[in-house]
């Protein structure tokens, strides 16, 4: 799959997989890493997340998390099992069906736009979850938190010398 | 019978975590194995309430083999709990597999605190039942001030009520949650807090204040409100049911409930009393439904659509809190005797989708609880309160209509039959025997009234031409049942 973007004409940058190195899929790698991209094995989600902040592509492939974290980030994001490992795509055919589903996507960068200048930071730090009024932030209890913690270290450590 | 076991709730520590994780300013550390909490947040509150895992304050253990076999659980909470917020406190859940090693135990020197949802014997809504209480219990008041009576209240305050309840997984909530606060409000007292979601770990003290609470829930909520030393009512569902609850608040918050209800007669529920006097109401003493869903649910809608509507009721199964559900017998029933409408959860729709069409009307859905993939995060959809009885009503007619419009033929179908045959032989038309006679009597009054014509019809031809192009003299009851089992089929002639 992964060798397939930079063949149909698309400039890829970064391709990450849980699986770890092996001689069986080491063409794939020197053929990517012939072409400019960075192939990171035993990838891990912040890696993925990282590497998209890092190349803000026109479009994310990754799982879950991390093709909310590209939307959240205002860029098109397809889920790889739902949408790409699902479907056959060896063969031109299988390419060009690829190709409607990758272009309506990137097609949706200005509605990512308009969403996310809408929303703004809705949901984001601690104004994540459901709510049932406007968020009210409560920095004095984190203060009082932080607090009792630290009490709680001190004497902690207090008995620890007796 | 192959064996049924179709779950329709978690176990206990998904009951904590979508307690723990409503209410904000806490943060949650699930004890439990790689990937435990995919499941819990990452898919299924996806499916159900559409919130992107990323926002509920959770971190997982992790646990492997190492942890299992040797060093125990608290090694990788630590671990955990360094990736979380250090400001703001945090509760350990155990999963069953942390359970089972003693897991749990939070580290010294960490104000990580503790709840054992005990998710092997409890499930889903016993442990949010304590979950909401452990929230009071740690966060509360020890000594609760006395309720001040209602003649003492100072002139233009309004009396303040508790929703409690609200948490994540559950069905229908912000539909349900809108319209009891719609009802607070309208008799004229206002929300004191609704708790746990939306409400933050800093004001849980604050649930004092109000004069009575609202138990959203039969399945939870309940340990919670008896606690609270104030009256406390159950969220109704049903139009008689509902007016008897708003008079109750009015009664124990010193208010005059009826210049709402009477606003709400003309207004929210008047639906109810037009529908009431239409033709569509002919058919509710005939067709019936059947319903399969949490106590909550499963109680107010049997008690609506029965008591107070006078529809016949095919079965009617609550799912209760600590007692498994026989799925084996529901899915018997759904194939014996099929209601016309169906209440219940991806469950009972499949059950019905496996008894096929069959003859007469396909029986309709109509979404009431979990479990399934179907988010309710619109607040259009309510089944409690007068919204509630319109929206129930309004579901249930739109079924009748669908049924009447499965049995109707299109007009595209009806130039695709062969055209009917002359009677021109009318004098020699072939007799019906008594006992064939007596099947069709049969099978067409096991219909629901709505249908009996058209299926009386599309059976008495049926059998009529089968026995023509036979060439049999006579209509045999043999013949009756065979037209009907072709019917079933959906076989043509």
């Amino acid at each position: 799959m992964t060798a397939l973007r930079p063949g149909c004409g698309a400039d890829l940058r970064y391709v990450g997989t849980a699986c770890p190195r092996t001689p069986w899929s080491d063409d794939d790698r020197q053929w990517l890493e012939a072409r400019g991209v960075h192939v990171q094995y035993r990838a891990s989600l912040e890696q993925d997340i990282a590497a998209m902040h890092e190349f803000k592509p026109d479009l994310a492939i990754g799982t879950t998390p991390v093709v909310q974290a590209a939307k959240e980030a205002r860029i098109p994001g397809l889920y790889f099992t739902n949408l790409i490992s699902a479907r056959p795509l060896m063969g031109p055919a299988g390419a060009g069906s690829l190709a409607a589903v990758i272009n309506a996507a990137i097609a949706n960068k200005h509605r990512f736009d308009a969403m996310s200048d809408f929303f703004g930071d809705t949901g984001q730090g601690d104004k994540a979850g459901v709510w049932t009024d406007t968020p009210k932030l409560r920095p004095e209890f984190r203060a009082d938190f932080k607090r009792q913690v630290i009490k709680l270290h001190a004497k902690r450590k207090a008995e620890a010398m007796i | 019978m192959p064996l049924v076991l179709d779950h329709d709730r978690a176990g206990g520590y998904w009951g904590a975590v979508y307690v723990f994780t409503a209410i904000k300013g806490l943060q949650v550390v699930i004890d439990g194995p790689v990937g435990c909490e995919n499941l819990p947040v990452t898919s299924v509150l996806h499916y159900t309430d559409a919130l992107p895992p990323h926002e509920l304050p959770i971190v997982v253990t992790g646990l492997a083999e190492e942890q299992l076999g040797r060093e125990g659980t608290e090694g990788a909470m630590k671990r955990a709990h360094a990736t979380l917020d250090p400001d703001l406190p945090s509760v350990v859940v155990t999963g069953s597999i942390a359970e089972m090693i003693g897991g749990g135990v939070t580290p010294e020197g960490t104000a990580l605190q503790r709840f054992l949802p005990r998710t092997i014997d409890e499930d889903q809504w016993q442990c949010a039942n304590r979950a909401m209480f452990w929230l009071w219990a740690q966060y509360g008041l020890r000594h609760i001030p006395a309720r001040k009576p209602v003649a003492e209240r100072a002139v233009g305050t309004k009396p303040r009520v508790n929703i409690i309840g609200p948490c994540y997984g559950s069905f229908n909530l912000p539909s349900d949650l809108h319209e009891i606060r719609r009802l607070v409000e309208g008799v004229g007292a206002e929300i004191n807090m609704v708790f746990p979601l939306g409400s933050h770990l800093a004001d849980v003290q604050q649930l004092a204040d109000a004069d009575l609470n609202i138990n959203l829930y039969r399945e939870y909520g309940t340990m919670l409100c008896e606690a609270l030393e104030r009256p406390w009512l159950q969220a109704p569902i049903g139009l008689h049911s509902t007016t008897k609850f708003l008079r109750s608040l009015g009664d124990l918050l010193g208010l005059d409930p009826e210049p709402f209800i009477e606003r709400e007669k003309h207004t929210t529920v008047k639906p109810v009393w037009d529908l009431w006097r239409s033709v569509t109401q002919d058919f509710f003493g005939t067709a019936s439904f059947a319903v399969v869903a949490g106590e909550t649910y499963t109680r107010g809608l049997r008690h609506y659509l029965e008591d107070e509507l006078g529809l016949p009721c095919q079965f009617a199964v609550p799912r209760i809190p600590g007692a498994k559900t026989d799925n084996a017998a529901i899915r018997q029933m759904t194939h014996e005797k099929p209601p016309l409408v169906m209440f219940g959860s991806y469950n009972e729709r499949m059950y019905l989708a496996e008894s096929g069409g069959g003859h007469g009307p396909r029986p309709s859905y109509i979404p009431a609880s979990f479990p399934g993939a179907i988010i309710r995060r619109a607040t259009g959809t309510p089944f409690m309160g007068y919204a509630g009885a319109t929206y129930i009503l309004q579901e249930y007619c739109n079924a009748l209509f669908d049924a009447l419009f499965h049995v109707l033929p299109l007009g595209t179908d009806l130039d695709r039959v062969p055209a009917t045959p002359s009677r021109l032989d009318e004098a020699t038309s072939s007799p019906w025997d008594d006992d064939a006679q007596r099947l069709l009597d049969e099978l067409v009054s096991a219909q629901p009234v709505l249908v009996q014509i058209s299926a009386a019809k599309r059976l008495r031809d049926r059998a009529e031409a089968d026995a023509r192009q036979a060439g049999e003299a006579r209509i045999t009851a043999e013949r009756v049942a065979r037209a009907k089992a072709a019917l079933a089929n959906g076989a043509t002639a």
